[in-house]
């Protein structure tokens, strides 16, 4: 165990300026926006003040999160493609470039299953990092706001209102326990499929290229279907009532994660290839 | 002792290893030699679990260690990296550690493993200082620093691949004194190298790799005394077409 979380150590570590790098981009973008908004509120307020004939209406953070949507959702995407792109990276790094590190990773005197489970958990910790530091921004966001449009105009507004103005965030913070699951399980489960597919492909050539390529397919195939069954509403024409179908699917899930892991660590015992 | 016997590897249906058998033992420098594609490194890299084979058997002390056999051990590694240090032919660590961050990863994870006092010496021995970069390390220093890296960790084999590969004359001569020193002691140590001038007076025995065999496998001691010729004599007849 304690050799594990040293290893999930020297991969967060190995992050660690990307991960600040895109923390610091996200702050940057969010606070100097809503200072920018609310700067132009106060000032649009205080002419419309000057002016008798016309009565400034009351705001609150919230508008400024609904009419920038693109705006404040630009740094979160740029996170989830840097991520996407890091759950490759995170593998193929080892085997390219000036020092292949794999050496290292696969002769270090522990099971290899901890190698594919200190990555893992380096990923989610940066996803926990980055999700923990949106909810302090909105908080900041909504302080900063306050602090700028004069009291008189303001309407209070709760941080569950926040996340559900805008989509990005509704995906990012599910505010029910149920949707943070499914979303962050089929997260979490693509992630181990692209995992997995990576350990295959780099088995010995070209045998690993085909397995990974089948594999992925494979899996592309059940787990987009499981959602398209979802959409179309199969469980009518299956005879089931919906919660029973979605159980099923979610079950199909599970089963696709498990059999990931459990491939993924047979492929780093037995066919990965320096 | 390490038993390697009938090693069997295709790689893009070309066969590389077509049944290759050999011993090694303690206390002995084993050379493997062949032809540049002759599979050498790619048997050193079996031996570590490093390439999965089609087909053979690597004792390590009496125990399996192959990974179409014994892969599903979940101490394997362990009894493999207890057994076994392998210097590859490059420097497997982040290019952006600094040497001594190099040598704490090593204390961290090979405990009980890792010789950190072995390590300081060899460190003042190759002249290598603790603060400098992992890439900014010329060639020679870098293959210096990969051998501190598997020298220092007390396993009774040592598996060097091509460590004299692209290196200048004085970095060569001071990785060739490592050969005759306490550090190698009673320990047996596996060499790929096409340098054989460097360490052939120190090999104690001679595998020939041809076409995915072993073409040859000699004690050189016997051979200079029983035919009065080199290894260096042995490889022209071996090799020269």
């Amino acid at each position: 165990m304690k050799a594990l979380l040293k290893l999930i150590h020297f991969e967060i570590h190995r992050f660690r300026y990307i991960l600040f790098g895109l923390m610091g981009l996200t702050a940057l973008v969010q606070i100097g926006a809503t200072v920018l908004i609310a700067i132009g509120d106060r000032m649009e307020r205080l002419a419309e003040y000057a002016n008798p004939e016309v009565v400034p209406g009351p705001v609150s953070v919230l508008e400024p999160l609904a009419n920038n949507r693109g705006l404040y959702g630009f740094p979160v995407l740029i996170c989830i493609v840097t991520l996407l792109l890091y759950v490759f990276l995170i593998w193929y790094r080892e085997w390219f470039g000036k020092s292949t590190l794999i050496y290292r990773l696969l002769m270090l005197p522990m099971p290899r299953r901890n190698v594919y489970l200190a990555k893992l958990a380096a990923l989610l910790v940066f996803i926990g990092s980055l999700l923990a530091l949106q909810l302090v921004l909105l908080l900041v966001i909504r302080a900063v706001f306050n602090a700028i449009v004069p009291d008189e105009y303001l309407v209070a507004a709760s941080l569950a209102d926040m996340i559900n103005t805008n989509e990005v965030f509704q995906i990012l913070l599910p505010l029910s326990l149920e949707f943070f699951v499914l979303f962050y399980g089929m997260g979490i489960t693509c992630v181990l499929v692209l995992f997995t597919a990576v350990l295959l492909e780099r088995g010995r050539r070209p045998r690993g290229t085909f397995l990974a390529a089948a594999y992925a397919a494979g899996m592309t195939v059940l787990l987009v279907g499981t959602i398209v069954a979802r959409a179309a509403s199969l469980h009518e024409w299956l005879h089931l009532y919906a919660y029973e179908f979605t159980w099923i699917l979610a079950g199909i899930w599970v089963i696709a994660a498990a059999f990931a892991v459990w491939l993924g660590f047979r492929a780093l015992n037995r066919t990965v290839s320096v | 002792m390490i038993e390697v016997r009938d090693l069997r590897l295709r790689y893009f249906r070309k066969p590389v290893l077509k049944g290759v058998s050999f011993t090694m033992e303690k206390g002995q420098i084993t050379c493997l030699a062949g032809l540049n594609g002759a599979g050498k490194s790619t048997v050193l890299k079996a031996i570590m679990g490093l390439v999965p084979l089609d087909g053979g058997s690597i004792r390590i002390d009496g125990t399996e260690t192959a990974l179409h056999l014994a892969g599903n051990r979940r101490d394997l590694n362990r009894f493999r990296v207890q057994h076994v240090s392998y210097i590859p032919d490059r420097l497997a660590m982040p290019p952006s550690m600094k040497l001594w961050e190099a040598l704490r990863f090593m204390d961290d994870f090979y405990p009980g493993i890792w010789n950190g006092g072995k390590a300081k010496e060899m460190m003042t021995f190759f002249g290598l200082g603790e603060r400098e970069r992992i890439a900014n390390l010329s060639k020679g220093n870098a293959a210096k620093f990969n051998l501190v890296l598997g020298l220092a960790l007390d396993t009774p084999y040592v598996l060097m691949d091509e460590p004299f590969s692209g290196i200048d004359l004085f970095s060569r001569e001071a990785i060739a004194e490592v050969f005759s020193n306490s550090w190698l002691e009673d320990r047996g140590v596996l060499i790929t190298t096409h340098e054989i001038q460097e360490v052939e007076h120190l090999i104690d025995k001679m595998v020939m790799l041809k076409d995915g065999v072993v073409a040859m496998a000699f004690d050189s001691e016997e051979m200079r005394l029983a035919e009065n010729k080199s290894i260096i004599d042995v490889m022209r007849e071996v090799y020269r077409p």
